[in-house]
C-alpha cells in the first residue's frame, strides 16, 4: 500500500497525517481518519485546506482532526474536531457552525416491524402531522418568558411542561441543559427567529425516521440500551436549534472578527473568526451558544413528545406501555469545556465538534449511569435510503480524538451534482420499491438527499471501529422517512 | 427586475459546494449585484414568480466593509423568513456606500399551499466571500443550507 496520497502521509490503515509543513502557520499537524479510498477522494476536495486552516489557530492542542465523514464546509471542515487550551486558546463560532447543537436522538419501542407495517401509512401521516417540517413550518409560539426558560433550562423545561419523562433527561447529553447559558447573550432577532420553531424539524438533511433493527453487532451493549431483537422498531431523528441557533452564529461571527483583529490573530478564512476563550467576545459567544444548545434540546424534547403522541394515537396504547424510552440524545455541532489528558497531565480544553459526535468511553463520569459500563451511545445516521448505526465510545477515542467520532455518512456530491446525476430517476418510487414510506414537503429534496449523494455510512463507521475510536453496536434500516 | 427579466448585464448563478450552495451575482454596479444576490437567495426558498407584491419591508445596515455588508444584507433577509414568514418577489437597494446599506424588499407571507416552499437557508457565510465593485460588479457568497 502506498505511504502517501497527495499531501497525506499514511500512519496506518485508518489514519493519515497532514504534516504541519503543508502550509505556513500550521501550529500542529492534521490527522485524518479514513481508509485509502476515502483518502483519495478527500485530497481532491477542499476540506484538507480547511483542516490546515484550523491548525493555524492559537492554542490548538495536539492536532486538527478530521473524522471519516469529512467534507468541505466553510471555515472548519464538516467532520472536524479541534481542542483549544482554555488559557491560551480561542473559541470559534464557525467551529461549531450555524446549526448549534444539531444532533440526533433515538427513541426505542417494544414494537416489531410486523406490528408497524400494516399501519405504516397512518403512522407516517401522524408523525408528519405532529412534527412540522420544511421551510415556513411552525412549531409552538413561545412568549419571551417561555423562550427564556428554553434557553436557560433546555429539555428540563420541556419535561417540566409535561413534554417528556424525567428519565429522558438523564439519557440526554448534558442532561439536556448545558450550564453557562445566558439568554441575555442571545439577540432579539435570534429570539424572533426561534419563537415559533420549538418542536419543528427544519429542512435539508434533517429527518425523522421510523426504523427497524437490521443487525446487532454487540448484543450485550445493545441490551443495555434496550435494543433487544432484529426487527424491533425505533425512531431516529436529526435536527438542531433552528433559526435561533443560526442567528446566534451569524451575530457572534461579527464580534469575533473584530476580536480576532484586536488580538492580532491572522485568519486564513473570514469564517474562522475567533476570540480568546477568556475575552468578552469569547465568553459572550459561549454563553449564547449554550443557550442555543439548550433551545435545540428543548426542540428535540418537544419532538420526542410529539412522536410518543403519534404512536399512542395510532396504536391506542400509552407510550409507556409501548416501551418508548429514549436510548440517547447526542450533539454533533458544539464546543464544550472538557478535561482531557495531554502529554500525561489533565488539561481543560474547549473541544469544538463541527459535524462530529462526542464518544466518551466506559467509566467516564459524563456517561449516564445506565451506560457507564458500556460507554456513551453514539448515534450515526446514514442516508435516507440505506441504514443508520448505533455505536459506543472507547478509551482509545478518549486518548486520541478527545472522545469524538463521526456524525453521519458525509456528503460526496453537491446538491446540484446529485440532481443532475439522478435526473429522470424517481427516487420516491425507488424508495417505495425498497419498502420505505416517504413523507416530504418538497419532492425536489429527494434527489439532493438520495443515497448517491452520500458516502456509504457503513464504510464511515467501519473506519471509526477500525481505528478504535468507536465500536459498532447495532444497525437500523428505514421503514418510513419524514423530511422537510 | 424579476427573474424573467434577468439579462446578461445583470443576473446570478449557483455555484457547486459539497454541503451547501454558492451564489455568484453580477450587475453594472454593486447595488445591482446585491439585488441579484438577494434574488438568488429568495429563489432557493420560494419561486419569486409565485409571490405577490403585498408587503414592503425596509432594511438598513450600518458599518462594515462591502463583504460584511453583503453577508449582513442576505442575513437580514434570511432572518425575516423565519421571524415573519416572508416570501420575496423583488428587491431594491436604495443606498449602498462604503459603510451603509438601505434597501426595500417586496413580497408576502409564506402560504405553503400556494408557494410550495423549497429549501430553508440557515445563513450567509464569510467563507470564500468575494466582492468586486467593478464595473461591472460581481459578488460571490456561500450559503449554509
Amino acid at each position: 500500500m502506498s505511504d502517501r496520497i497527495g499531501p497525506l502521509e499514511r500512519i496506518d490503515d485508518f489514519r493519515w497525517r497532514l504534516p504541519a509543513t503543508f502550509r505556513p502557520g500550521m501550529r500542529v499537524p492534521g490527522i485524518v481518519y479514513a481508509d485509502a479510498s476515502m483518502a483519495r477522494r478527500i485530497v481532491d476536495d477542499r476540506s484538507l485546506e480547511q483542516v490546515a486552516n484550523v491548525a493555524t489557530l492559537p492554542g490548538i492542542v495536539r492536532a486538527s482532526l478530521a473524522m471519516p465523514d469529512i467534507h468541505w464546509g466553510y471555515g472548519f471542515p464538516i467532520g472536524g474536531v479541534a481542542a483549544f487550551d482554555e488559557e491560551e486558546g480561542v473559541v470559534a463560532a464557525g467551529g461549531v457552525g450555524y446549526d448549534i447543537n444539531c444532533g440526533t436522538r433515538i427513541v426505542r419501542t417494544d414494537l416489531t416491524a410486523a406490528d408497524v407495517r400494516p399501519v405504516i401509512d397512518r403512522l407516517a401521516d401522524a408523525l408528519y402531522g405532529d412534527v412540522p417540517a420544511g421551510l415556513g413550518s411552525r412549531g409552538t409560539r413561545e412568549t419571551d418568558a417561555a423562550l427564556e426558560r428554553a434557553l436557560r433550562d433546555g429539555a428540563r423545561w420541556a419535561v417540566e411542561l409535561g413534554r417528556g419523562w424525567d428519565e429522558d433527561l438523564t439519557l440526554t447529553e448534558e442532561g439536556g441543559a448545558m450550564p453557562g447559558a445566558d439568554p441575555a447573550a442571545v439577540s432579539r432577532p435570534a429570539k424572533d427567529r426561534g419563537r415559533t420553531q420549538i418542536g419543528s424539524l427544519g429542512s435539508g438533511n434533517h429527518f425523522l425516521e421510523v426504523e427497524t433493527v437490521s443487525e446487532i453487532l454487540d448484543a450485550a451493549a445493545a441490551r443495555v440500551m434496550g435494543i433487544d431483537a432484529i426487527d424491533q422498531v425505533v425512531v431516529f431523528f436529526h435536527c438542531g436549534s433552528r433559526g435561533l441557533g443560526h442567528q446566534v452564529c451569524t451575530d457572534h461571527l461579527r464580534g469575533m472578527a473584530r476580536a480576532a483583529e484586536a488580538h492580532r490573530i491572522a485568519l486564513a478564512d473570514r469564517q474562522l473568526a475567533c476570540a480568546p476563550i477568556g475575552s468578552p467576545e469569547g465568553r459572550a459567544y459561549l454563553a449564547a451558544m449554550a443557550a442555543a444548545a439548550n433551545f435545540a434540546w428543548a426542540n428535540r424534547q418537544f419532538i420526542t413528545h410529539a412522536i410518543r403522541r403519534a404512536f399512542e394515537h395510532v396504536f391506542q396504547r400509552t407510550p409507556e406501555s409501548l416501551g418508548m424510552r429514549l436510548v440517547y440524545d447526542v450533539a454533533h455541532n458544539i464546543a464544550k469545556t472538557e478535561v482531557h489528558e495531554v502529554e500525561g497531565r489533565p488539561r481543560r480544553l474547549v473541544v469544538h465538534r463541527k459535524g462530529a459526535t462526542r464518544a466518551f468511553p466506559p467509566g467516564h463520569t459524563d456517561v449516564p449511569v445506565r451506560y457507564r459500563a458500556i460507554g456513551q451511545p453514539v448515534l450515526i445516521p446514514g442516508d435516507m435510503g440505506r441504514y443508520s448505526y448505533l455505536l459506543v465510545g472507547t478509551e482509545r477515542g478518549m486518548r486520541e480524538t478527545f472522545g469524538s467520532a463521526c456524525h453521519g455518512a458525509g456528503r460526496l456530491e453537491s446538491r446540484g451534482a446529485a440532481k443532475r446525476q439522478l435526473c429522470g430517476i424517481d427516487i420516491a418510487e425507488r424508495m417505495r420499491a425498497q419498502g420505505i414510506t416517504i413523507r416530504v414537503t418538497q419532492p425536489g429534496l429527494l434527489a439532493e438527499e438520495a443515497s448517491e449523494a452520500y458516502k456509504d455510512v457503513a464504510d464511515v463507521v467501519a473506519v471509526c471501529e477500525g481505528a478504535g475510536i468507536a465500536k459498532r453496536v447495532a444497525r437500523f434500516r428505514p421503514l418510513a422517512v419524514i423530511k422537510g | 427586475m424579476d427573474a424573467g427579466a434577468v439579462t446578461r448585464a445583470r443576473g446570478y448563478r449557483y455555484l457547486e459546494h459539497t454541503a451547501d450552495v454558492g451564489i455568484e451575482a453580477w450587475g453594472p454596479d454593486l447595488r445591482a449585484a446585491f439585488e441579484e444576490s438577494a434574488m438568488a437567495l429568495a429563489a432557493l426558498m420560494v419561486d419569486p414568480a409565485t409571490v405577490e407584491d403585498r408587503e414592503e419591508w425596509r432594511i438598513a445596515i450600518d458599518g462594515g466593509d462591502p463583504g460584511e455588508l453583503l453577508v449582513r444584507w442576505l442575513s437580514e433577509l434570511i432572518a425575516l423568513v423565519d421571524s415573519a414568514g416572508c416570501a420575496f418577489r423583488r428587491f431594491a437597494i436604495d443606498v449602498l456606500d462604503g459603510r451603509r446599506l438601505e434597501a426595500r424588499a417586496w413580497g408576502e407571507r409564506i402560504d405553503p399551499a400556494r408557494h410550495h416552499p423549497r429549501t430553508a437557508v440557515k445563513a450567509a457565510t464569510y467563507h470564500a466571500l468575494a466582492v468586486d465593485a467593478g464595473p461591472p460588479a460581481r459578488v460571490t457568497v456561500i450559503l449554509d443550507l
